[in-house]
């Protein structure tokens, strides 16, 4: 990808493909923070084509701050994340492997199968973390953001944020377990 | 770890003293990163590209007169309407649409894509007219290549498989193109405010979400899981090609996309005859110039072969 700051300058001088350039890098990224987060595929999708389609439009309004393009979109995301909280007054179960599609790349059927079991059995631990907890997951491992940019998108020094991640990783550690020991 | 791949093996041999403690923590870490994993359905991404790159096209044409002075709206409007009055004769019109970049009337030929578009009702229609304005990229591309311009060769190159995309996505909306970079393309804005310009994610007390410190969320109900199948999609691999710099390029042997009267989703037989006439032409023009230009934009022209080959080819069924 282009230089960042120049393909947002691109795009908010109406370069079309600059914009077209941006969604394409962060796409994926939007939508696996936005369904390891709410655990349901059709409204992640939705979710996910409304961030891109409010950064279009809020566009001429954005300004370059020395951070990158992707905190302005997770910022979006995670504010659509926190009004469908806000409007669903229960957390709906749903067909949550539909969402996982590991990447197809990988063509063994068997580490598919596994990896899937995986994801589900992570995504069903993240949401017993707290908001916090469950944010550093989303961003720093679905994300594979570093701790620098976290730290930036949550408003957090790095230590913080390590810190953050350490107790994550710990809490998801005996939600595992046990759940391993129910299973 | 995560970043060079390593095993949880390898990392402990570096820490020892902690290995005990580090491993169970290295093993969720690894877990956790599978979330890296998901990706979106693909005929939500196709669907959704179309409809973000249909929403782009509608927005920036929307935006495209300046809010400026009413002097130089009036400036535009009139020179605008200059163009129109002309296009009436077809003057302009036939002289702006062999323009190319840098010249003066190449944006007046952006334009009139960007208007003709907007216009377009029918999605047959859209379809045929994204195959067009692909095949015009390819002519600046050859332009822009002949030129030594890398920069430009590649942006070109970049519009030229968003336009294919487009038509991809039109016919087949459940199929995303693979091109020969490997990268992928497939195919109504709320009107709620956006919270102001904030790089800080925090749980705001106005959102009522809860603090950083609050217990552990009450657990989740449970979630169905019902196995689904892994969809499968096949795409055609394009044909490795070696560049030599220094010396004069074999032409590579890149096979032309074998065409077939019987082909899924292309069910317009003008598009169809366009899409055969242009991936022929439009390959072969490329190819020619390979060892015509400058070595600096080889590989520049290089991708835009093994675009045009991987695009053309999955929409003509090869």
């Amino acid at each position: 990808m282009q230089d960042e700051q120049e393909l947002v300058r691109k795009a908010q001088q109406q370069d079309k493909e600059a914009f077209a350039e941006l969604y394409e890098a962060y796409f994926d990224k939007i939508y696996r923070y936005i369904v390891l987060k709410i655990g349901d595929r059709t409204e992640a999708e939705d979710m996910t084509q409304q961030v891109f389609l409010k950064a279009l439009k809020f566009l001429p309004s954005y300004k370059w701050k020395n951070v990158p393009f992707s905190a302005w979109l997770y910022r979006i995301a995670h504010n659509q994340v926190v009004d469908h909280f806000r409007k669903s007054s229960r957390h709906q179960s749903t067909e949550l492997t539909e969402a996982i599609t590991p990447d197809d790349s990988d063509q063994n059927p068997q580490h598919q199968i596994e990896l899937k079991a995986d994801i589900e059995h992570l995504v069903k631990a993240t949401r017993q973390l707290t908001k916090a907890q469950q944010e550093v997951i989303a961003l720093r491992f679905s994300s594979d953001l570093p701790v620098a940019e976290v730290a930036r998108l949550m408003g957090k020094s790095e230590g913080a944020v390590k810190a953050l991640q350490h107790s994550a990783v710990a809490a998801l550690r005996k939600i595992l377990v046990v759940t391993e020991d129910y299973d | 770890m995560l970043i060079k791949n390593e095993s949880v093996d390898s990392c402990l041999a570096r820490h020892p003293r902690h290995a005990a403690e580090l491993k169970p923590l290295l093993e969720i870490m690894r877990t956790a990163h599978t979330a890296s994993s998901i990706t979106p359905d693909p005929s939500f991404r196709s669907r959704a590209r179309y409809e973000f790159h249909s929403a782009l096209y509608d927005n920036m044409s929307r935006n495209k007169l300046p809010v400026l002075t009413w002097r130089w709206r009036w400036a535009t409007i009139a020179s605008t309407a200059g163009v129109l009055l002309l296009t009436s004769t077809g003057g302009v019109v036939a002289a702006s649409s062999n323009s190319m970049p840098g010249q003066p009337l190449y944006q007046v030929k952006r334009t009139i894509e960007d208007v003709q578009l907007t216009l377009t009702p029918s999605q047959a229609a859209k379809a045929r007219l994204y195959a067009t304005l692909a095949d015009r990229r390819v002519g600046e591309i050859i332009y822009a290549a002949q030129l030594g311009d890398v920069k430009l060769t590649e942006d070109l190159t970049q519009q030229f498989t968003t336009n294919l995309s487009m038509v991809s996505a039109i016919i087949a909306p459940t199929r995303s193109l693979t091109f020969g970079d490997g990268s992928k393309q497939a195919g109504a804005p709320s009107s709620e405010g956006l919270p102001e310009q904030s790089t800080t994610i925090t749980n705001t007390k106005s959102a009522g979400a809860t603090n950083d410190t609050n217990v552990p969320s009450s657990p989740p109900p449970a979630i169905n899981i019902a196995p689904a199948p892994t969809p499968t999609i096949v795409v055609p691999t394009p044909p490795t090609v070696t560049v030599t710099q220094a010396a004069p390029v074999p032409a590579p042997a890149i096979t032309q996309p074998q065409l077939t009267t019987s082909l899924s989703g292309i069910t317009d037989p003008a598009l169809l005859k366009l899409l055969q006439q242009y991936s022929v032409k439009n390959i072969a023009e490329l190819m020619s110039i390979l060892d015509k230009v400058p070595p600096s934009v080889r590989a520049a022209l290089l991708a835009a072969i093994q675009a045009a080959t991987s695009g053309y080819g999955q929409i003509l069924g090869a």
